[in-house]
C-alpha cells in the first residue's frame, strides 16, 4: 500500500480504498481469531481432559495395596513372605488336627470320652495362650536395669511387639502375665501394667523358641540397641529351657458383648 | 527449491540413530529374558500365599464350628454340656476368638499430605509404632477388645513393619488405619488423647504434619474375632508345684 | 521429510534384524549416546528447515555430543557420582524438545498450517 501518497493528490479515493482494505483485513482477522480461539479452547479442553484422566489413573494405580507390593524391596517382601509362611504352616497344622478330630468323632467307633479328652486338651491349649493357665517352657528372661528411671511405657510396648514377632507364646513382666488386653501405662519413671506399678528393675519372661526370641531383640538397630542408648539402662538376655509365667484371671466383658 | 531436509549427512546419521536404538533395545530384551524381574516374582509369591492363607482361615473357621458342635453333642451325652460349653466360651473370649460389640471408640490414622519439600517424608507417615502406641493407650484405658483394620489384637499379636507396609498378625495392612475398641467411650477417648506417645499424633503431629487422624466416640462399635491360628508349640501347662 | 523417516525405520529394522546388542555394563553409555544423537538429529532437522544446515557442523556436532555424553557417564562412574549422567540426560532432553518445538513450528509454516 503506497504510503507516501499525499492525501491532497486525489487521496480521498485512495484513502477510502485503504480504509476499506483495512476494514476487510480487520474483519478477516476477527473471523480468523474467533475460529482460532474456538480451536484453541477446544484443544485446551481436550488436553486438560486427558491430563485429568491420566492423573486419576496414576492416583488409582498408586492406591491399591497390590500396587504397593511392587514398590517394596526384595528384603521387605522376603520378611512378609516369611511371616505368612509361618502363619500358613500353623494354619495348616490346625486344619489337619481339627479335620482328624472331626473324622474321629464322626466315626461311630470313637467313644464320646475320647472326643471329650481331645476337646479338653484343645481347651487347655487355648487357655494357655489366653493367659488363663500357668505356662512353662523354653524361652528367654530379659533383665532390664533402669537406675535413672528414664524408660517409658512405650519402650515396653516396643519390646513386647519384638518378642511377639519372635514368636513369644506367653509373656510376663515382673511376674504379671500379659494377655490380649494388656497395656503399659505410667510415666515419670514408672511403668505400670495390669494395675501394678514398677520402676528401676524389670524382669521380662517370654516362652518360645529361645533363638528366635533372642534374635528378635538383638537385631542390629533393634530394641536392645535402642534401650541401651538411654542413660544407665542395661539389658541382659538369658536363655533358659524352663521359663514359667503365672496365670491370670479370665477377663469379663463389661461394656461389650460377644457376637455370636 | 530443493527440499532443505534432504541432507545426505542428516539421512545417514538418522539411520545410525535408528540402529543405536535397536541395539539398546536388543540388549535390554536379552537382559530381561535371562533374568525375569525378581521383584515381581516375589510379589506374586506374596499374593499366592495370602490367597492360601485366606482360604485356610475360612477352612479353619468352618472346622472350628464343626468341632464345637461335635463337642457339644459329646458333652451333652456326658451330662456336662453346660459347664463344658461355658469353659470354652470363657477361653474363647479371653483368647480373642469371639467378635465383640458395644460402646467404644474408633480411631483413624492416615498419612499426612502436603509434604514440605526438603523435609523428611517419614514424618508424614503413620508408622507401626504409632499404631502400637494407640493400641496400647486403648488397653490402658480399659479396652475389652481392639482390632486394627479388622485384625484382632490378641496376646500373640505383633505390630511391625516391613518396609512401608504394616504387618499385624502377619497380615499386610494399608493406610488409613482404623483402630476400633470396645469399652467406656469417654475413658478410651481420654486415654488415647492424653497418652504421652499416642496423644502427640492428635495434637502436635497433626497440625505440624497434617496427619489425617481422628478419635470418635461411638455408641456401638464392632471388633472382629481373631481368625488366625493358636498353637502353643513351646509353652505347656505347668504342674502346680512349678508355680 | 519422508526420506528421514525412512532412514530411521531402516536403521531400526537393521538393528533389530541383526540382533546386535551391547554388553550390559555399557547400557548407560548407549542410552545417553542415543539421547545425544537425538539432540544432534533434531538439531540437524531444525537447522535444515531454518536453512542454516552445514554438513560439517552437523557431523562434527554429532560426534562431539556423543563423546561428551560418554565422557560424562565415564566420569560419573569413576568419581562415585553414578547419577552424573542425569545431568547429560536433562541437558540433551531439554534440547531435544526445544528443537522439536521449532521444527514443528517451521513445518507447519511450510505447509501453511497456522
Amino acid at each position: 500500500m503506497p504510503q507516501e501518497v499525499n492525501e491532497e493528490h486525489g487521496g480521498t479515493l485512495l484513502h477510502l480504498r485503504e480504509e476499506s482494505m483495512r476494514a476487510l483485513h480487520a474483519s478477516e482477522r476477527v473471523v480468523g481469531r474467533s475460529f482460532h480461539d474456538a480451536r484453541l479452547t477446544a484443544s485446551l479442553v481436550i488436553g486438560l481432559l486427558l491430563v485429568g484422566f491420566l492423573l486419576v489413573a496414576q492416583w488409582r494405580g498408586n492406591d491399591t495395596v497390590t500396587q504397593s507390593l511392587e514398590g517394596q524391596s526384595d528384603q521387605d517382601l522376603a520378611i512378609i513372605i516369611q511371616e505368612i509362611t509361618v502363619e500358613n504352616v500353623s494354619l495348616r497344622d490346625e486344619v489337619m488336627r481339627l479335620q482328624a478330630r472331626v473324622l474321629d468323632a464322626e466315626r461311630d467307633t470313637a467313644s464320646r470320652t475320647e472326643v471329650l479328652n481331645e476337646a479338653t486338651r484343645e481347651l487347655n491349649a487355648l487357655r494357655l495362650i489366653a493367659g488363663l493357665e500357668v505356662a512353662t517352657g523354653p524361652g528367654i528372661i530379659v533383665e532390664i536395669g533402669d537406675p535413672d528411671r528414664v524408660l517409658l511405657p512405650q519402650d515396653f510396648v516396643a519390646l513386647i511387639h519384638e518378642l511377639r514377632t519372635g514368636g513369644a507364646e506367653a509373656i510376663a513382666v515382673n511376674g504379671v502375665r500379659l494377655d490380649a488386653r494388656s497395656g503399659f501405662g505410667g510415666g515419670n519413671g514408672r511403668v505400670s501394667v495390669e494395675g501394678r506399678s514398677f520402676s528401676k528393675v524389670y524382669e521380662v519372661e517370654a516362652i518360645g523358641l529361645p533363638s528366635d526370641l533372642e534374635q528378635a531383640l538383638t537385631l542390629p538397630g533393634g530394641i536392645r540397641t535402642t534401650l541401651t542408648t538411654f542413660p544407665g539402662v542395661t539389658v541382659e538376655i538369658k536363655v533358659s529351657d524352663s521359663v514359667t509365667v503365672p496365670a491370670k484371671e479370665a477377663p469379663v466383658l463389661v461394656y461389650g458383648e460377644a457376637i455370636q | 527449491m530443493k527440499n532443505p531436509l534432504r541432507q545426505p549427512a542428516l539421512v545417514v546419521v538418522i539411520g545410525i540413530l535408528g540402529f543405536m536404538l535397536a541395539m539398546a533395545f536388543n540388549t535390554t530384551t536379552r537382559l530381561q529374558g535371562a533374568q525375569p524381574e525378581r521383584a515381581s516374582d516375589l510379589a506374586s509369591v506374596v499374593q499366592d500365599m495370602e490367597a492360601q492363607r485366606d482360604s485356610l482361615e475360612i477352612r479353619l473357621a468352618g472346622l472350628r464350628d464343626e468341632v464345637t458342635a461335635l463337642e457339644e453333642i459329646a458333652a451333652t451325652e456326658q451330662g456336662i454340656r453346660d459347664s463344658f460349653t461355658q469353659q470354652i466360651e470363657v477361653a474363647r473370649l479371653a483368647a480373642g476368638l469371639t467378635g465383640v460389640k458395644g460402646p467404644g471408640v474408633s480411631v483413624v490414622l492416615g498419612d499426612g499430605s502436603d509434604v514440605i519439600p526438603g523435609t523428611d517424608p517419614n514424618l508424614y507417615l503413620i508408622h507401626d509404632s504409632d499404631i502400637a502406641a494407640v493400641v496400647n493407650a486403648l488397653f490402658v484405658g480399659g479396652a475389652e477388645a481392639v482390632d486394627v483394620n479388622g485384625e484382632r489384637v490378641v496376646a500373640t499379636t505383633p505390630i511391625r513393619c516391613a518396609g512401608s507396609t504394616v504387618l499385624v498378625n502377619a497380615r499386610r495392612l494399608g493406610g488409613p488405619y482404623t483402630v476400633n475398641a470396645v469399652g467406656d467411650s469417654d475413658a478410651l477417648y481420654e486415654s488415647v488423647v492424653d497418652d504421652p506417645a499416642a496423644g502427640l499424633l492428635f495434637e502436635a503431629y497433626r497440625t505440624q504434619f497434617g496427619l489425617d487422624v481422628s478419635v470418635t466416640r461411638l455408641d456401638e462399635v464392632e471388633v472382629s474375632a481373631y481368625r488366625g491360628s493358636f498353637r502353643p508349640t513351646y509353652a505347656v501347662q505347668a504342674e502346680e508345684e512349678d508355680v | 521429510m519422508g526420506v528421514l523417516v525412512l532412514a530411521l525405520a531402516l536403521g531400526v529394522t537393521l538393528g533389530l534384524l541383526t540382533d546386535i546388542g551391547v554388553p550390559p555394563e555399557m547400557l548407560t553409555y548407549v542410552g545417553v549416546a542415543v539421547l545425544a544423537a537425538l539432540d544432534s538429529c533434531t538439531g540437524g532437522v531444525r537447522a535444515s528447515l531454518e536453512e542454516t544446515f552445514t554438513d560439517k557442523a552437523f557431523v562434527f556436532g554429532f560426534l562431539t555430543n556423543m563423546l561428551m555424553a560418554g565422557f560424562i557417564v565415564f566420569v560419573g562412574d569413576r568419581i562415585g557420582v553414578s547419577e552424573l549422567y542425569l545431568a547429560a540426560v536433562v541437558a540433551f532432553g531439554v534440547r531435544v524438545f526445544d528443537n522439536l518445538g521449532v521444527v514443528r513450528a517451521l513445518l507447519f509454516k511450510r505447509r501453511g498450517w497456522e
